[in-house]
């Protein structure tokens, strides 16, 4: 059977059934409706209809590897990051997103990593790592081969299979932890089989995909689903913006292509969703426009440059816009200036709301990373924040993103709220500091305790938490944090502003304090 | 091939082709082909513009309520058999916090739900809103709306919320359920795990199916993916109708695994006229 794998023309010399888009039943206008309708109608439309998968797959396939990565000593699993509900320990970016499922207004202060360090064992899950098994899929006769950073994270050797049982060594060309996506190159007599990239900002929400890839080990798998949703941010790095597919895919299936139906490549696969560590119908894959891009700057440079602020930055929900005063929860809430970062020299203050970059509406938190990655390390910008209610545009010019493990963790998050504070407090005695791990060059006030249920426990705040500043106001005793709590209240406030470390990170979070 | 030809091939929305492509034969995979021969693949459905159109109308409900009871999980060893596991995954619908945040007394729910009528009234299960105190709708367009609890029905596992805007509100409209076969396309869209706005596409797996849940059981199967957080969610067939509202998931490991149920739309139906007119 492999030669009919080695003889790709038979299959190419075939119509093209597979992209006959559509057999286009009754689709019926729909879309001029969609605008100008009163919602005086039930919303129904009809489906298109098209031809399967079979054709397409089969010319398709012979592109889509297996990458097998090879290590000294034990290996960290590879494949799929799972993130797993109700996991209470941890801080990793997927214990994140999943605690935001959970009801967690989660969000992320700044330039992160994304590139997980693979979970290590937890066997209660019974989880044992593949051995360094994912997927990948050739773009380039010449041999190139997208896969995901976290697949050859670590790998001394790594090895490339195709479809017709041909293996080659592969050469990591780059690797962006940033955006888990990696580049190999194999060396084939040869030119060999390779698939294109999509257009994944004209995916649609129920677009028929299949995904491509070697779950478990079994090479050529293929499944297939819709796309469920897209731009998901599961708070896993800076740059989210995922697309969500309902196709199996499995440990193994990282850096995999799903195809669209036209045959090319529309996503990425790289993480699922799973209480039980496998497919429930809920994986992710890395858009083709953004991995395109990477791509083309690790073939090109070996390296994905992206400029740097250094600011700490979080997002804006309406108890913090309450709290600030603003209009609308807008913007990008500046938590923490990196001294000596192109922010900092530029004159951002903590306490800042980015509400532009380069003129460019930050409406959003998590645009800003985007915005600013988006221009080269050593280049012009112009800032404009909200500072005391007035809009201050500073020039900066960029640095470069340094790579995700030096970047700073970032600073857990608050949630929702409830008319209450309960929190205890201390001062940052020397003990204190000694046994909460608090920096001798912090100065605030120790949460002891947090009363399960409460204002304070709603909005994140935990035990260990330093209380820098409230209403903006610096504090270093519990009687100033006490006092000030009873002002805002007084004024009229039904949130109060407080800046916060945990780890040494810096966040703002706004506690209700009506009824205090 | 030229390392930049194919971009420019790419842009012409082509599927790119195999090792030897050369360029004449790209050339002519430039246009989509003819129609296939039906024997040359199975039927695949192109979901996206009915989607575009009902997913308005699906909505995210979120319940806050304090309970005295313990919590849910970890379940009792006792009772497991695979209904037991699957009440307990499924119809044990409380949704805690991750233990370490958990405050003891306080329980979130999630679920979904659909609107059927443009003045705001909203299918969802009674489990989701069972014992809340209050309840929160999402749209898909980010509004928020505090929901009154219009009735309820712990027999058919129906509930019926009323959400107040000041415009018409998108909806959808309930379709016959006994019109469907088994093998018909279907897709569920609901907040599985928060993850609002989920599309899944599958099929009807079975019909009538009795769970021993209660006297009316009539579960239509689909085997498309639902998890917890779909409850009340609807089901639609290829018209847009809402066939089901899914309620409940067979599954071994609480999440998943190509089994689950929805109320058939005429059944639902009934009880929400009923809900409507009597509460």
């Amino acid at each position: 059977m492999s030669m009919t794998d080695r003889t790709p023309l038979s299959a190419r010399r075939r119509p093209l059934t597979a992209m006959a888009l559509v057999l286009a039943l009754a689709v019926g206008g729909a879309g001029m409706l969609a605008e100008a309708r009163a919602e005086t109608q039930p919303r129904q439309a009809r489906a298109e209809v098209v031809i399967g998968w079979a054709d397409l797959i089969e010319q398709v396939a012979p592109a889509v590897v297996s990458v097998r990565s090879v290590r000294e000593g034990p290996a960290p699993r590879l494949g799929m990051r799972e993130a797993i509900p109700g996991w209470p320990e941890g801080d990793s970016p997927m214990e994140r997103f999943m605690r935001r499922f959970f009801g967690e207004d989660f969000e992320f202060p700044g330039p992160r990593e994304f590139g997980m360090p693979e979970r290590g064992e937890h066997p209660e899950r019974g989880m044992r790592p593949m051995e360094g098994i994912g997927s990948g899929f050739i773009i380039d006769p010449a041999g190139y081969v997208v896969t995901n950073h976290h697949v050859v994270q670590g790998a001394e050797r790594l090895e490339v299979t195709m479809k017709d049982g041909r293996r080659f060594d592969a050469e990591l060309v780059g690797s962006d932890a940033h955006t888990d996506l990696a580049l190999l190159r194999i060396e084939a007599d040869d030119p060999l089989p390779w698939v294109a990239w999509g257009d994944s900002d004209a995916v649609r929400v129920g677009d028929p995909v299949a995904a491509v890839g070697n779950p478990f080990g079994l090479g050529g798998t293929v499944t297939a689903g819709v796309i469920s949703a897209t731009g998901r941010d599961l708070g896993a790095g800076p740059y989210d913006d995922f697309l969500q597919i309902d196709a199996a895919i499995n440990r193994g299936n990282s850096g995999g292509p799903t195809f669209g139906l036209d045959g090319l490549v529309i996503g990425v696969n790289s993480a699922i969703y799973s209480p039980t560590g496998m497919h429930v119908g809920i994986g992710f894959a890395i858009p083709a426009n953004l991995a395109q891009r990477v791509i083309e700057d690790l073939r090109d440079k070996g390296v994905v440059e992206r400029g740097w602020l250094g600011v700490q930055i979080q997002a804006i929900d309406e108890q913090l816009a309450r709290a600030l005063e603003l209009d609308e929860p807008k913007g990008a809430l500046v938590a923490q200036v990196t001294p000596g970062s192109p922010a900092f020299e530029a004159g951002v203050e903590r306490g800042d709301i980015i509400v532009r970059f380069n003129g460019q509406e930050v409406t959003a938190m998590r645009e800003l990373p985007t915005l600013v990655a988006a221009r080269r390390p050593g280049t012009e910008a112009e800032v404009t924040v909200l500072r005391e209610g007035e809009e201050v545009t500073l020039a900066v010019t960029l640095g470069t993103l340094p790579p995700p493990d030096q970047l700073a963790a970032a600073a857990p998050a608050p949630e929702t709220p409830e008319p209450q504070l309960g929190m205890q407090l201390a001062p940052l005695t020397p003990e204190a500091r000694e046994s909460h791990g608090v920096p001798a060059a912090t100065e605030g006030v120790l949460v002891t305790g947090v009363e399960p249920g409460s204002a304070a426990a709603q909005r994140g705040m935990r035990t260990g938490d330093v209380i820098l500043e409230v209403a903006r106001e610096k504090v270093s005793e519990p009687a100033e944090v006490s006092e000030a709590i009873r002002k805002a209240a007084e004024a009229g406030s039904d949130t109060v502003l407080m800046l916060v470390q945990r780890e040494g990170n810096d966040r703002f979070v706004a506690v209700p304090v009506a009824g205090a | 091939v030229i390392q930049r030809g194919w971009r420019a091939a790419a842009a012409a929305a082509v599927l790119m082709l195999v090792a030897g492509c050369n360029d004449g034969q790209r050339e002519e995979a430039a246009r989509p082909g003819p129609l296939p021969q039906a024997a040359e693949g199975q039927i695949v459905v192109g979901w996206a513009p009915l989607i575009r159109e009902v997913l308005p109308a699906v909505v995210s409900v979120s319940t806050r309520q304090q309970v005295a009871r313990p919590q849910p999980f970890p379940p009792s060893p006792h009772g497991d058999s695979p209904f037991d596991r699957f009440l307990r995954e499924f119809f044990g619908y409380d949704f805690p916090l991750p233990r370490r945040q958990l405050p003891p007394e306080i329980v979130q729910g999630i679920g979904s739900g659909f609107i059927i009528d443009p003045a705001g009234f909203i299918v969802t299960n009674h489990h989701v809103v069972e014992g809340a105190q209050a309840i929160e709708v999402g749209l898909i367009d980010g509004r928020r709306f505090p929901a009154e609890l219009v009735g309820s029905d712990p027999h058919t596992d129906i509930a019926l919320l009323r959400i107040r805007a000041r415009e018409r509100l998108p909806h959808v409209e309930l379709g016959d359920s006994d019109a469907m076969f088994v093998g018909d396309p279907i897709a569920a869209v609901g907040n599985p795990f928060g993850l609002g706005g989920t599309v899944t596409s599958g099929i009807v797996s079975a019909m009538g199916r009795d769970l021993g849940l209660g006297p009316h059981d009539d579960f239509l199967q689909i085997d498309a993916a639902i998890n917890r957080g779909n409850s009340g969610g609807p089901t639609f067939n290829l018209e847009g109708k809402v066939i089901g509202v899914n309620s409940a998931i067979f599954s071994p490991t609480g999440a998943h695994v190509g089994i689950g149920f929805a109320i058939p739309s005429n059944v639902a139906r009934q009880v929400v006229e009923r809900l409507r007119a009597r509460g």
